[in-house]
């Protein structure tokens, strides 16, 4: 239990709150046929947590989504947040002065500017209008964003940055993002992973959906896969890691002669790519046979050696191909 | 109903006003000049009412009366206005009403938007409230302005003087109610199924009310036909004969409270994903 009586805007602390669990859906379900939708989803999202959850289009991500923002019935399942049981849309109005949802698609009202769009949010909550007003402005300036601008005018990155601002500035307990980075430059991504984090750190929960693996690599503390509408996989990124096997890599130089790299060859496998080996299958050759390896590397007219971390993009495919 | 709920309704109707506030007055403009156009004709047509009566008569009653048109009257301001404005405002005004209708929460649908709105600390009761009055209020004003402009421009652009208040408080009324019955209807069908379906549905509408109302003026037709189009309930004949609309109009107030209910029924529960 943290000891410390952190404040925020808002007149909760993180001690408050930093026992429950913010999110708990066990089982949810929303098929539209057999694989397409979400199947027995199980989903949970603590306080000052970061969760990634990924998959490729259809996967079922945006289904679980509208389900955990009550946007969708669920046919079976059930659903917590902050506490509270969720079962009737009725239920959820409560909880939304808590949650800050960035849907996938940035559309809002086309006709005002991005500032009366703040405003209007605003207006829908309760609460010193004044700071809230404060806290939008500068997560604008952080995200870089004229908030001046008619919506219908600015880029998709900058009404995602809308989106963005609409979904944070009122320092909701559990954030629930779907592709918050689409569109954004690398600059902003950044800053957005940045504010994301330090949201996480004073003790927000924030759900991720993401395609950018490396950013969920960055920032996730725990990552959930979906594949064809059921989840494959809930675990630490570390724990992903840890699943996947190294690559090692041999490479030869221009000097090496046939019967170099077949003596190599026959120890350790066939060329992969011109004059390069590379193993995927490295326990082995590594626990049993290192001193085989090392002496082949300086007799053998290797030129270069390397063992590559396996990148959580690589991890995905992987999990994706079985 | 607690302050936060009617300082939400309220949020959320101001925003619908100044969000819709120029398409309603590029309607409102559009028909006042028609209006103006019209009144230019009047004294013409009023002079000669009597050779008009003449040519009108040879062809079928029933002809005038789909168009709301009636012959005893047409030399006076009140069944030129019949005629030739609402005729056409009967007509055109539904379609409108029906796709304003629809984008009240299908189009935000449609647009994305309600994803957003959704997910705010309001309830559905308020967020539905709040767009379905504001939707209101429009058809109300919309058809107040028209109105208000045909009876300036009587005033400036023909001799007649003496304003026949009755009649154009009546068709203010009337027309507005009318008007709102399809507002409902596309925002009820829009909800049900998609903007478009909302549109179609308020123009399917007013085909089938229109039709009810010309096979009813046929001579040996079942009376039934008549209740079956709202032309029945909005008889502005009634109101151009210096006759008051009738309990006939009390209907369109009941169709409109029970669109009303059932559009907050389905929306309660909708899945918008």
């Amino acid at each position: 239990m943290i000891a410390t009586h952190l404040h925020f805007g808002k007149s909760w602390s993180i001690f408050e709150y930093m026992s429950s669990t913010l999110l708990q859906a066990k089982d949810l379900t929303h098929l539209y046929s057999p694989g397409k939708g979400a199947d027995k989803v199980s989903i949970s999202v603590e306080p000052g947590e970061v969760v990634g959850f990924i998959g490729p289009n259809g996967a079922g991500k945006t289904t679980t989504i509208s389900m955990l923002t009550g946007l969708l019935t669920p046919q079976s399942g059930s659903l917590e947040i902050l506490g509270q049981p969720l079962q009737q849309k009725s239920d959820f109005t409560s909880i939304y002065s808590e949650l800050g949802y960035l849907p996938s698609d940035s559309s809002y009202y086309k006709g005002i500017s991005a500032e009366a769009m703040i405003d209007y949010a605003i207006e829908l909550r309760n609460g010193d209008q004044k700071a809230l007003r404060k806290q939008a402005h500068s997560f604008a300036s952080r995200l870089d964003l004229d908030i001046t601008k008619k919506i219908s005018k600015l880029s998709l990155g900058n009404k995602r940055k809308v989106g963005i601002i609409l979904s944070i500035f009122f320092n909701p307990k559990l954030i629930i993002m779907d592709e918050p980075t689409t569109g954004l430059d690398p600059l902003v991504q950044k800053e957005t992973l940045e504010i994301l984090n330090e949201m996480s750190n004073q003790g927000a929960g924030v759900l991720l959906s993401s395609h950018n693996l490396a950013e969920v690599d960055q920032i996730c503390d725990r990552v959930i896969i979906i594949k064809a509408a059921q989840v494959i996989f809930s675990d630490k990124v570390s724990a992903i890691k840890k699943l996947a096997q190294k690559r090692i890599r041999f490479e030869f130089g221009a000097s090496a002669t046939m019967t170099q790299i077949e003596a190599v060859t026959n120890k350790i496998g066939k060329l992969t790519d011109g004059e390069v080996i590379v193993l995927e299958n490295h326990g082995e050759l590594l626990s049993n046979k290192a001193s085989e390896v090392v002496s082949l590397l300086i007799s053998e007219g290797i030129s270069e050696f390397t063992v590559e971390n396996p990148s959580l993009e690589k991890m995905f495919i992987n999990y994706y191909k079985k | 109903m607690n302050n936060s709920t009617t300082a939400n309704i309220g949020a959320i109707f101001s925003n619908e006003i100044r969000n819709r506030w120029k398409g309603v007055m590029i309607w409102v403009v559009s028909w006042a000049a028609m209006s103006a156009m019209l009144m230019l004709f009047f004294d013409t047509l009023a002079a000669s009412k009597d050779q008009l009566e003449a040519v009108f008569s040879t062809l079928p009653p029933e002809l005038f009366s789909a168009f709301a048109t009636d012959l005893k009257t047409l030399g006076t301001i009140e069944g030129y206005i019949n005629s030739q404005l609402l005729s056409l405002l009967m007509i055109a005004g539904p379609i409108w009403a029906a796709w304003f209708g629809s984008q009240l929460i299908a189009g935000e649908h449609s647009s994305g938007s309600i994803s957003w709105l959704l997910v705010q600390p309001v309830s559905r009761f308020a967020s539905y409230t709040a767009k379905v009055s504001a939707g209101i209020f429009w058809m109300f004003l919309a058809n107040g302005l028209i109105m208000a402009a045909t009876v300036i421009f009587t005033l400036l652009l023909t001799q007649v003087n003496d304003i026949p208040w009755n009649y154009f408080a009546g068709v203010t009324i009337g027309l507005s109610l009318y008007s709102t019955v399809f507002l409902l209807v596309g925002n009820l069908v829009g909800i049900l199924h998609k903007q478009s379906s909302g549109i179609l549905a308020g123009a399917g509408l007013m085909a089938f009310s229109f039709t009810a109302n010309l096979i009813s003026a046929i001579e040996n037709t079942p009376e039934f036909f008549k209740y079956l189009s709202l032309y029945y309930y909005f008889n502005v004949e009634k109101l151009s004969n210096g006759q008051t609309l009738g309990g006939e109009i009390l209907l369109l107030p009941a169709i409109c409270l029970v669109l009303i209910v059932l559009g907050f029924q389905i929306f309660r529960s909708k899945d918008f994903s």
